[in-house]
C-alpha cells in the first residue's frame, strides 16, 4: 500500500511537470490566430539539426531561425501551403516530420493497414476453427 | 493446421525482422553522412537576397546577389566559430582564383569574423551578414560550411554541404568550372 501510494505520487509529480518549451517569449505573434498557425506548423516541421525534433520542440539556433523565418511569412499573409512548399524546394521532403506518400513510402504508409488486414484474417480462423470444434 | 495459426505471427515478425536488418544495411554502407539530408539545392535558382555587408562597403553597404548575375560565381557561407571552415579555407582560397567568391557570415559577431578574416586569409569579393539565419535559409543551408557556384543565368550548378576540400575542388568543382569556360 505504502508502495503503491509513493508511485501514485511520482506519477503526479511526472505529469504536473510543465512540457518544457523550446518557444521563447519574444517569438510570439500578437495575433492569437497567427501566433496558433505558426505553432501547428512548427509541430509537423523536422529540425534538421537535430535528431527527430520538431523545429517547435528545438532549442537549436536553427530551429529559431526557422520560426521566426515562418512568423514572418505568415505576417506577408503567405498561406500554409505556401510556406511549406517553401521549404520543400530548400531542404526536401527531409524537413516534413510525417512523410508524404511516395513510391518510396507507400510501403510505410500501407503496413498498418496490411496488419489489420492479416490480423482480421487470424481471428476469424480462430473463431472458425473454434466453432467447428464446438 | 492449428500449429500453423500459432507460429503465424512469429514468421510474420521474423520476415519483418530480417527486411529490417537488410535494408538498414543497405541504408549505412557506403560513406553515407549521417549530416545528409538528402537533398540539395543543385539546380534551383538563385533567390533574390540581399544582405548588409561585413567589409567593403560598396552600394552603401548592401549586398545584392542579383547583381552577380550574368558571371558564373560562388558563395560561401561560414562562420569564425564553425571548426571546418579554417579546414577549408585553403580551398576557398583556391576557388577564389579562378571565380569571385561571395562569402555570407552566418550567426557570427563582427569583431570575431574579422579576426577569423585576418588569421585564415580573406579570398571573399564581399562577405554579407547573416545575423539571424534568415538569408541561409533561402539557400537551404542547415548546417556549416556549404557552398554554392552559380550559373550566368542564376541556376545553381553546385551545392556542397560540408567543408570544400581537395577531393571536391580537383573533382565535381574543376569540372563546372572547366564547362563554365573558367
Amino acid at each position: 500500500m505504502r508502495r503503491e501510494t509513493v508511485m501514485i505520487f511520482f506519477a503526479l509529480l511526472l505529469a504536473l511537470t510543465p512540457a518544457a518549451q523550446a518557444l521563447l517569449p519574444e517569438e510570439r505573434l500578437a495575433d492569437p490566430a497567427a501566433e496558433e498557425r505558426a505553432r501547428g506548423l512548427s509541430a509537423q516541421l523536422r529540425c534538421l539539426v537535430c535528431q527527430n525534433q520538431s523545429i517547435d520542440d528545438s532549442d537549436a539556433p536553427f530551429a529559431r531561425d526557422m520560426r521566426k523565418l515562418i512568423r514572418q511569412e505568415i505576417n506577408t499573409g503567405k498561406s500554409d501551403d505556401q510556406i511549406i512548399t517553401f521549404l520543400r524546394q530548400r531542404y526536401g521532403d527531409y524537413v516534413l516530420l510525417n512523410p508524404p506518400l511516395t513510391g518510396t513510402t507507400v510501403y510505410l504508409w500501407m503496413a498498418p493497414f496490411a496488419f489489420l488486414v492479416i490480423g482480421a484474417i487470424g481471428i476469424v480462423l480462430v473463431r472458425r476453427r473454434k466453432r467447428d470444434a464446438a | 493446421m492449428k500449429r500453423l495459426i500459432l507460429a503465424l505471427p512469429l514468421l510474420i515478425f521474423a520476415v519483418i525482422g530480417v527486411v529490417a536488418v537488410v535494408m538498414l544495411n543497405a541504408s549505412s554502407s557506403g560513406d553515407r553522412d549521417s549530416r545528409a539530408i538528402g537533398f540539395s539545392m543543385q539546380g534551383a535558382s538563385l533567390p533574390d537576397i540581399s544582405m548588409t555587408a561585413l567589409t567593403s562597403p560598396a552600394n552603401d553597404g548592401i549586398i545584392n546577389l542579383a547583381d552577380y548575375k550574368g558571371q558564373v560565381f560562388a558563395i560561401n557561407v561560414f562562420a569564425s566559430w564553425c571548426a571546418p571552415c579554417k579546414l577549408e579555407s585553403p580551398a576557398i582560397d583556391s576557388l577564389a582564383g579562378r571565380l569571385p567568391v561571395i562569402g555570407i557570415n552566418y550567426r557570427d559577431d563582427d569583431a570575431d569574423a574579422r579576426r577569423f578574416l585576418d588569421q585564415f586569409g580573406n579570398p571573399y569579393s564581399a562577405i554579407g551578414k547573416d545575423l539571424d539565419g534568415n538569408v541561409s535559409i533561402q539557400l537551404g543551408v542547415h548546417g556549416l560550411p556549404e557552398t554554392f557556384i552559380i550559373d550566368r543565368d542564376g541556376t545553381i550548378l553546385y551545392h556542397l554541404q560540408g567543408p570544400l576540400m581537395a577531393a571536391e575542388l580537383d573533382g565535381p568543382v574543376d569540372m563546372i568550372l572547366d564547362e563554365a569556360g573558367l
